[in-house]
């Protein structure tokens, strides 16, 4: 294979992405809580300006192609682009809190942390307009025939921020970085040597066939392997707050709380920026953060409440500030654990997802328009999406199916554990109700985050509020869908297990999918999960901001500007 | 007065004990672990095992904290688990922006309600009295985070006045610098303004009755000069008491101040520490934090030597 370059929904957020990390965040905001650590694949799918199908980005590949999915959801979006990009000018970023530091290889990054990645550090691939995985600072990426063996040429001529040169003994030192973290090198698992063939050329040796693995190259929550750090960088204890990498902007200045400044690197291999300076701001209220965006404090921020989104989205109309939608991130869902009783049987499980009228949640989360239902891990828009047997609203059927096993076995009562916040814990009592409708009881559990994590871990659950599953690569659910991961449902079957397998060894787009559409069979029939909606973050702009839904490959083709909360500012400028 | 500053050491180390001790276990009680804030839900068994053993984190507590009490005299508070950074550096990074702030809620807190409290005083039961005490118990029941997002909503978005977020170092903009601090210490203070007002009030209420006060009437001296030579001085004696104690409480409001006006001072540092069960940096900031405390209540002690002669002669050593 070769890929040749050329503060509602919020609240439930920050259960639902339970699975990842808190304390790399400061704070409340639930698009704070998001570190996954694993060897996660990336999301795919793409942000787009209005007008814009989303189709493929131009990019050149020669088949087999990316792995990555396209998808064809071309959300929402932004301030119209005014003709002539103009140098000059300071950006101000408002991000959701702040990172315990800048190392790729140390530091697990919530989206706030990607976002100033992305502006000091490049990483090996990105995603095209499509979604598709494409080389960046590499050449080529390529695979032999059965994915154990990855050569990674580089582009010849890029050097770090400190003259450094972007070598292929530099990428060994990144990557070898991550395999001495006792933290991270999880995201290098399969990995078992490596080679320098020459200045720009190392040879990459699996333990077993890795299909995806250019996915890794890309920086997602929990993936962070593509960041390529300067050797210095890599060599000093200090590392980790003095940043060093080949990006569009140079690091400048770090006051931990406060702000992180950087400057525009006039001499970046893909061209120089148009900003000269762009400060982040971590303001990990989420309340504060809208003020400050209100007030004209800050000229960017990004929300994954719904209600917010709405809101701007009138002032859009109104010419007074842009909104752009990423494309959707990780699923929120209801999560079983199927050895529990009573969700050790299907009809309970499937009772309870038949129970829950989706258009009632999303009115009390205020997202009607902005997130989409879903009917498995994957939105109907999404490459690997198929239609399978998950059950559809039927609060008649479900009472019967509670009946019947009532019947059987004795009475449907639960413990239903979620956050502290007390938006949660209405959202929850919504669950409740809808369920005490059908004669099942469920008792509201309100618990801090790391407390629900521990549950989790230990199986001292029985239903849970959950997110991180789901939404982008199939491969990046191996560690839940397999027997062999941490499971944290506890339901496993062996043509899931044969599947998750299959699909990460193979390269073909198509026959992965094949794959994978078993695994969501299987689990549309035995629900494991309530999956209830997509999880979807709105990037917010000052008008005068341009250029936040571009993002330009060497190449001139179509990047991926917006993923989720990460963004590029390369191609970013204001107007006079 | 040696063997009183002596006394007082004594005292702080043996406090600086209990209450690291303290802080020690509580945290210790608390659900959920290091590891799984530093690597979240999805690392595996192996890796957090390797990690919870570099850090030690199987030793028992008391180990624990006798391994980090022997390092701290020796000026080592130890690294951050999360962040790597030493502990004394990312303190001394944030120490300054706290104690402005508190200074300038205290600052503040007394030039608001010294006034209050002798005009309420001066006519006890007037329609100024019951204004003023009504005002004062308005503050009492509002809390500091509703003061703190009602003054960003109409003095930062709304008038432009103030920016919501940011801090400006003295050393680059001293104008800019209480700019930033204003409003967050407002919101700090509007709760002490209360608190002093009512204490001070009662106190010159009491001390107007005393017969040297009546006298210096008697005499003929102004309003004006009675109260500020002859009634201020006596009547200070449970506000300077009240100020000493309540930087305790000031201390823990900078914790939603400064997440508000996103600050980057000690209180955010705290909450950030006990949200990822950072043992190190948590201590770090509870020794500063308890140092500070026991100095300024230190000061309190001298101070009311100073204001009454009687106390003085008391603490005087025999």
């Amino acid at each position: 294979m070769v890929i040749r370059s050329t503060r509602r929904a919020v609240a439930v957020a920050l259960v639902a992405t339970a699975g990842l990390v808190a304390g790399a965040c400061g704070g409340n905001d639930p698009s704070d809580a998001i570190t996954a650590v694993t060897t996660a694949a990336p999301d795919g799918g793409s942000a787009t300006t209005a007008g814009d199908t989303g189709g493929s980005g131009g990019a050149e590949t020669t088949a087999p192609e990316s792995t990555a999915p396209v998808f064809t959801n071309a959300p929402t979006t932004t301030a119209e682009a005014a003709p002539e990009p103009q140098p000059g000018g300071s950006l101000v970023v408002g991000v959701e809190g702040e990172s315990t530091g800048y190392a790729p290889y140390l530091d697990a990054w919530t989206n706030a942390g990607h976002n100033v990645g992305k502006a000091i550090f490049d990483t090996l691939a990105v995603f095209d307009a499509s979604g598709k995985v494409v080389p960046y600072l590499a050449e080529s990426i390529t695979g032999n025939a059965d994915a154990t063996v990855w050569t990674i040429v580089l582009r010849p001529g890029i050097t770090f921020h400190n003259g450094e040169p972007l070598d292929a003994e530099a990428v060994r030192l990144n990557f070898q970085a991550v395999l001495d973290s006792a933290q991270y090198k999880d995201q290098l698992s399969l990995l078992a040597s490596m080679n320098v063939v020459d200045d720009l050329t190392i040879e990459l040796t699996m333990s077993s066939p890795w299909g995806t693995f250019p996915n890794t190259l890309v920086g997602v929550i929990g993936t962070q392997v593509g960041y390529m750090a300067a050797p210095a960088m890599l060599a000093s204890p200090e590392g980790s707050r003095n940043p060093i990498g080949t990006g569009p902007f140079r690091f400048v200045e770090w006051v931990p709380d406060d702000h992180l400044t950087v400057e525009r690197n006039d001499d970046h291999w893909a061209g120089a920026s148009y900003l000269d300076e762009v400060v982040f701001r971590p303001i990990s209220d989420s309340t504060a953060r809208k003020a400050a965006f209100d007030a004209g404090d800050i000229d960017v921020y990004y929300t994954g409440a719904s209600d917010e989104i709405t809101d701007y989205f009138v002032q859009q109309d109104a010419g007074e500030v842009g909104v752009t939608i990423g494309a959707p991130s990780e699923p929120d869902v209801v999560m079983f654990n199927t050895t529990a009783p009573p969700l050790d049987d299907v009809r309970v499980r499937r009772a309870l997802a038949m129970a829950v009228d989706i258009p009632r949640l999303y009115d009390y989360l205020d997202a009607t328009g902005v997130k989409q239902p879903l009917t498995g891990p994957y939105a109907s828009s999404s490459f690997w999406f198929v239609e399978s047997a998950y059950p559809t609203y039927d609060p008649a059927g479900a009472a019967e199916l509670i009946e019947e096993y009532e019947a059987e076995v004795g009475p449907v009562s639960f413990e239903f554990a979620g956050g502290q916040d007390p938006f949660i814990t209405s959202y929850q009592e919504l669950f409740q109700s809808m369920w005490a409708e059908i004669g099942a009881e469920a008792n509201i559990t309100s618990r801090a985050q790391s407390e629900n994590i521990d549950a989790v871990l230990n199986d001292a659950f029985q239903v849970i509020l959950w997110g991180g599953i789901g939404g982008a690569d199939p491969d990046a659910d191996y560690a839940q869908f397999h027997s062999g991961g941490l499971n944290f449902t506890n339901f496993t079957d062996p043509a899931i297990d044969a599947a998750m397998d299959a699909g990460r060894a193979l390269s073909d787009p198509e026959a992965r999918k094949e794959q994978y559409a078993i695994v969501q069979e299987i689990l549309g029939e035995q629900v494991p999960y309530i999956w209830t909606g997509t999880n979807q973050f709105g990037v917010i702009t000052q008008a005068g901001v341009n250029g936040l839904a571009e993002f330009t490959l060497p190449d001139g083709s179509p990047g991926q500007p917006i993923n989720g909360g990460r963004f590029y500012l390369k191609d970013v400028w204001l107007a006079a | 007065m040696t063997s009183v500053l002596v006394s007082r050491l004594a005292r702080l180390l043996a406090v600086l004990l209990a209450v690291t001790a303290a802080s020690f276990g509580m945290v210790g009680l608390l659900p959920g672990d290091t590891v799984t804030a530093m690597l979240g839900a999805n690392a595996s068994a192996e890796d957090r095992q390797a990690v919870r053993e570099d850090l030690r984190l199987d030793d028992p507590l008391p180990v624990r904290y006798a391994r980090w009490v022997g390092d701290a005299v020796t000026g080592d508070l130890g690294t951050s688990y999360r962040t790597r950074q030493p502990v004394t550096e990312a303190i001394g990074q944030r120490l300054g922006v706290t104690l402005e702030l508190v200074l300038l809620s205290q600052l503040i807190a007394l030039a608001i309600a010294v006034p209050m409290a002798i005009f309420g005083a001066l006519r006890p039961g007037s329609w100024l009295d019951k204004l003023l005490s009504g005002t004062q118990l308005a503050m009492l029941a509002t809390p500091g985070y509703l003061v703190a997002v009602a003054l960003m909503a109409v003095f930062a978005v709304q008038l432009g006045w103030f920016d919501t977020t940011g801090y400006v170092r003295l050393t680059d903009d001293p104008f800019g610098n209480v700019k930033s601090l204003l409003l967050p210490s407002i919101a700090l203070a509007t709760e002490q303004v209360a608190l002093y007002a009512r204490v001070m009030r009662t106190d010159l209420v009491n001390t107007f009755d005393q017969d040297f006060i009546w006298f210096a009437r008697a005499k003929g001296n102004s309003t004006r000069r009675i109260v500020v030579h002859h009634a201020l001085r006596p009547s200070s004696i449970g506000i300077v008491t009240l100020t000493g104690i309540s930087v305790g409480r000031m201390i823990g409001g900078t914790v939603l101040v400064e997440t508000i006006f996103s600050l980057p001072g000690l209180g955010r540092f705290t909450i950030d520490a006990i949200n990822n069960r950072d043992f190190v940096a948590l201590q770090g900031a509870v020794v500063v934090l308890t140092v500070g405390f026991v100095v300024v209540n230190f000061a309190a002690d001298l101070l009311h030597g100073v204001l009454d002669p009687r106390i003085r002669a008391a603490v005087r050593p025999t």
